[in-house]
């Protein structure tokens, strides 16, 4: 067994494709429809629409759940037929649907490295396919396309193989005998399969080494190796139970332990089960909470867990778009690619630091930003010098709004030339708040209202207009405020005073339609931060985000109380790790709804 | 097993699209002709970021009788097999959202994609999927089709738009984007591995019995993925259809057995340059294998693409006498300057035009050459890199003159859509009914077809 090495799992490509795809993937399901308000009448999320599951209601210090929705005691349940009441959740309700989940080219080259002992190319099921990185569990299958790139690199990497067979089969520099292959199918093909073969697909993988055997062993070993890399055994991850047949439509299925082993490391390592989660699912002890919590808590101490985790919360808040959507050379050439590159790494640095050494306060609090001396130039800061990234407490006002004055987030949701009210303000409605649903503006009304005003016009002034256009104002009165308190900062996240025609930057705006505790007049960043990091809608909406990725399913419209239930701990303990450690050792984790 | 796979995927287009095989209809004496010969095929090719309006259609003349600017020229030696539309639209209804990602999607499917941020996805069924599924001009070769394109796996433009690549849908959102092969030797590999030298060469004895092996192996893949069926919940059984589907592909193409005739080879790759020459050298590779696929009826279908419909590819160092700007294709096409989009634009046209000429010299049934057995559409996804319009469409077909199409003549689409030519296409081969979006199709577009 090889050392669990998991480079690239993650592509910080990712985040165009989070900011859009699961949109449009409701708009395809609903159509496109006109903006809603992200609440109810009583400033709560809608339960049929797309808001969070959780109320927005700002914590109280001495009552961090004004509903008692959780924290100290159990969430209000509901039955799973039927609406449900505002505020109640469904209490048998799995965390995901019973499913097939296709590995991603980075899992599938992780786990031929990790049983096989070989690297191949990351070019496995497409030429670097767009669509596959976004891994929701039902975004990606296996056509013709797909098929065929699978047999050519099934055929490469058992060609790779089997160049030392002596390393690759149990019965060392031996020839191969019956026994040594169904050795080898039993144990190496199984940690691939992620579970223990069945006598008859034993017996159909030791024919095909037979038919090979005619030419020669090594032949027969690449047969039963070609055949296990491209077969569904191996490319779908199973979350669908025990059962032989196809389980009923509208009941519960429980993970076999198999499954709930590759659930957890697919999750946190972008590979198959390590050598202690084969054991515990081998003898079943996974299934047991706290073999399972003691399993979480052993792979969360590791540094590329670790690593994993904090690209997932680097996908979430939408980094990634620092490269998707690069700056306008020409305007800032002090902003080099090097530059680029490392203000990446930047806003990763900061998201590991708060994630693993801090509470989710930090985000909205915390001065530190990591900085080398090209950077720290590029930002002001004095005092840093080599390449190296360093942690710099910075004393300026304007940096003291955690995630929200990090230069790294600022830039990413800049446009390439100027501050970006509106996709700043989309980040903060989509990514901190979860609001609602919000449809693309038709291409030719967003070129009617641009050319109502001048090409010069501030972004405060293009924001005025929305404010006073009808077919404006709905849609983004519920976003362009968050970015409106953002606009001191320029398209590098640099702090500035005054806008593009020399005027003083007016940072103020009226939040609406959040819910108490985020509505009200703000003015700046770290007023913005403030406010955010108090509302329970914020912190839901954190574990709305890690746990769609964690599932491959977008949880938004969850409304298990298995999801409030992580929800009340992330709330109460501010604690990422107690995040993950929560959700996959929830009971609503090993089981699944089939749908 | 396979063929009621077939049959039904067949109906399942044909419904969606509202289109039929044509029988003894009206249009019989098309299939009749189309029929006749040698084996017809359909190219569909992109390039992005649209024209320039005044360089890519003549200027003055008449619908037969007209100079290509400057853009267009290099199509001279093709002129008389191309044909060119006047105030063609691309498929669009107010209130759709999106520009290019959507553009490119509805000029091959007719139909209203989603924005996915690098790409677009829909329900649509593009043209080339369509006809591949449906017509039976286009069945019984060893691939259905083959999706290609010449970006670089890397680098600007490359990767940073790879989604927008995709002009080939087959329908059914996400998974049904068909990412094209942009490695010439692996596309080589999977396209020629079945090509026989001929003869009873020792060589064909080791191909028979690689063929045999693989067969074991495809067998044993079919069934581990219908066994994983019958356990599934039936929501996720779709995804175990399309990849027993794609297996069903697999094995035929394994068993066909491709004899190597004079004009049929495995074409010879050089290895690709690198640098500032490895786009144009990388397109003319794939061109290779296009022509050898076409020759030797490995499959009639193909979808090329150059660069993604947003690249930002730099042309500073791949043609830089004409293009000065180191920005990117986008950038630039956003400039006021035509001058080096328009540079851009016409490069695009001058290597498509080598593959062209190459397929007008190459003989191809009694009396015809591959251009007159091929349909070639040549479209983008926008009307002008600066304006993002979808009107007046800079769209050039080729080819095709064994099926009908019309030559070396200008149509007046007056305000039509692409649906519309893409219905006539259609038509000549075989498959009736209106393409696309049923709010955006009228029906075939008169001088299309002759």
């Amino acid at each position: 067994m090889q050392p669990l090495n998991a480079p690239g799992r993650r592509s910080a490509l990712l985040p165009s494709y989070w900011f859009n795809l699961p949109l449009s993937l409701v708009l395809l399901a609903s159509g496109l429809g006109g903006c809603t308000a992200a609440v109810d009448s009583n400033g709560r999320p809608r339960n049929t629409g797309t808001g969070p599951n959780s109320p927005p209601i700002a914590a109280d210090p001495n009552n961090p759940n004004p509903q008692g929705t959780g924290g100290t005691g159990p969430s209000p349940t509901a039955t799973t037929t039927g609406p449900l009441p505002p505020g109640a959740c469904a209490p048998d309700a799995s965390l995901a649907n019973a499913r097939i989940w296709r590995l991603t080219d980075p899992e599938y080259v992780n786990v031929v490295r990790q049983v096989f002992g070989v690297s191949i190319n990351p070019e496995v099921s497409s030429a670097q396919s767009s669509v596959e990185n976004l891994n929701l569990a039902d975004s990606a299958g296996v056509n013709a396309a797909n098929a065929t790139n699978y047999q050519t690199s099934a055929r490469i990497a058992a060609g790779q193989m089997v160049q030392n067979l002596a390393s690759l089969m149990p019965c060392g520099t031996a020839t191969p005998d019956t026994a040594c292959v169904e050795q080898f199918v039993r144990t190496s093909v199984a940690r691939a399969y992620r579970r223990p073969l069945a006598d008859a697909e034993v017996t159909d993988l030791l024919a095909l080494y037979t038919l090979g055997l005619a030419d020669s062993p090594s032949v027969g070993v690449r047969l039963i190796l070609e055949t296990v890399l491209q077969s569904a055994n191996f490319v779908w991850r199973t979350e669908i139970g025990e059962g032989a047949t196809s389980p009923a439509v509208g009941t519960k299925v429980t993970l076999t332990p198999f499954e709930v082993a590759s659930a957890v490391s697919f999750f946190l390592q972008g590979s198959a089960p390590d050598d202690s989660l084969w054991a515990k699912a081998q003898d079943g002890s996974l299934l047991t909470a706290g073999v399972l919590s003691q399993e979480v808590d052993r792979l969360l101490a590791q540094p590329e867990v670790r690593t994993n985790l904090t690209a997932d919360a680097a996908i979430w808040l939408g980094l990634g778009r620092l490269k998707a959507r690069p700056k306008d050379a020409a305007l800032f050439p002090e902003f080099t690619p090097a530059a680029s590159d490392a203000l990446l790494k930047s806003g990763e640095a900061f998201l590991g630091e708060t994630m693993w050494n801090g509470q989710f306060t930090d985000f909205f609090s915390s001065k530190k930003i990591f900085l080398n001396q090209e950077l720290a130039a590029l930002y002001g800061v004095p005092g840093v010098t080599g390449s190296q990234l360093v942690p710099v407490d910075v004393t300026t006002a304007e940096r003291s709004a955690g995630l929200l004055s990090q230069p790294a987030v600022l830039a990413a949701h800049a446009s390439p030339s100027e501050s970006d009210v509106v996709h700043r303000g989309l980040f903060v409605f989509r990514s901190l708040v979860c609001g609602a649903t919000i449809p693309k503006p038709a291409a030719n009304a967003v070129r009617e209202a641009l050319a109502a005003l001048p090409a010069d016009s501030t972004q405060k002034e293009f924001a005025n207009f929305r404010a006073q256009n009808p077919s404006c104002q709905g849609c983004h009165s519920q976003f362009d405020p968050f970015g409106l308190a953002q606009e001191r900062y320029d398209a590098l996240g640099r702090f500035q005073q005054t806008d593009a025609k020399g005027q003083p930057i007016d940072d103020t705006s009226t939040i609406i339609s959040m819910g108490q505790g985020i509505d009200g007049p703000v003015a700046g960043t770290t007023e913005l931060a403030a406010r955010l990091s108090t509302a329970r809608r914020v912190a839901d909406c954190a574990v709305t985000n890690l746990s769609t990725i964690a599932l491959g399913q977008d949880t938004k419209q969850d409304m298990s109380c298995a999801l409030r239930t992580v929800q009340d701990s992330f709330a109460t303990s501010g604690s990422f790790p107690e995040l993950f450690r929560s959700l996959l050792a929830s009971p609503g984790f090993a089981t699944r709804d089939v749908k | 097993m396979n063929s009621h796979r077939s049959d039904f995927n067949r109906r399942r287009f044909l419904q969606f699209a509202g289109l039929s095989v044509l029988g003894t209809s009206v249009l019989s004496s098309l299939i009749a002709r189309a029929q006749a010969g040698a084996p017809k095929r359909l190219l569909l090719a992109a390039r992005p970021h649209g024209s320039i309006a005044t360089e890519f259609f003549p200027q003055g003349g008449s619908a037969t009788s007209f100079q290509l600017p400057s853009i267009t020229s290099p199509f001279e030696p093709v002129k008389s097999e191309m044909l060119l539309f006047n105030n063609l639209t691309n498929p669009r209804q107010e209130g759709w959202a999106g520009e290019h990602d959507v553009g490119i999607f509805a000029m091959t499917t007719g139909r209203e994609g989603q924005s996915i941020g690098d790409g677009a996805v829909g329900t649509g069924v593009s043209i080339d999927q369509l006809l591949a599924q449906s017509s039976p001009l286009l069945n019984g070769t060893l691939k259905r089709s083959v999706q290609l394109a010449a970006s670089p796996e890397s680098g600007p433009g490359g990767a940073r738009h790879a989604g927008l690549r995709v002009i080939s849908y087959a329908g059914g959102g996400i998974t049904g984007a068909m990412d094209p092969e942009t490695r010439p030797d692996v596309a080589l590999t999977n396209l020629f591995a079945g090509v026989s030298t001929g003869g009873a060469s020792g060589n064909d004895a080791a191909q028979a019995r690689a063929r045999q092996l693989n067969r074991a192996v495809l067998d044993q893949l079919v069934l581990d993925a219908s066994r994983l069926k019958a356990k599934v919940p039936i929501s996720q059984q779709s995804k175990l259809d399309e990849q027993l589907s794609a297996l069903a592909d697999l094995t035929r193409q394994n068993d066909t057995v491709v004899t190597s005739t004079a004009g049929c080879s495995t074409p010879t790759l050089a290895p690709l340059p690198g640098g500032s020459a490895e786009h144009a050298a990388q397109s003319r590779a794939m061109f290779q294998l296009i022509k050898g696929a076409f020759v030797c009826d490995l499959t009639r279908v193909v979808s090329f693409t150059f660069a993604p419909e947003q690249s930002s590819m730099s042309f500073n160092d791949i043609i830089p006498n004409e293009v000065k700007n180191p920005d990117g294709h986008h950038d630039i096409s956003h400039a006021s300057d035509t001058g080096e989009r328009g540079a851009i634009d016409k490069f695009y046209c001058s290597l498509f035009a080598e593959l062209l000429v190459e397929m007008k010299n190459t003989p191809d049934g009694a009396g015809t050459s591959l251009l007159d057995n091929t349909v070639v559409a040549f479209v983008t996804g926008i009307n002008d890199g600066n304006g993002h319009g979808m009107d007046n469409m800079p769209v050039a077909m080729f080819g095709g003159k064994s099926l009908g199409l019309a030559q070396g003549k200008i149509v007046d689409a007056g305000g039509r859509t692409m649906n519309d030519v893409w219905t006539s296409v259609s038509q000549a081969f075989g498959v009736s009914g209106n393409f696309g979006d049923p709010a955006l199709v009228k029906g075939p577009l008169s001088g299309v077809l002759v």
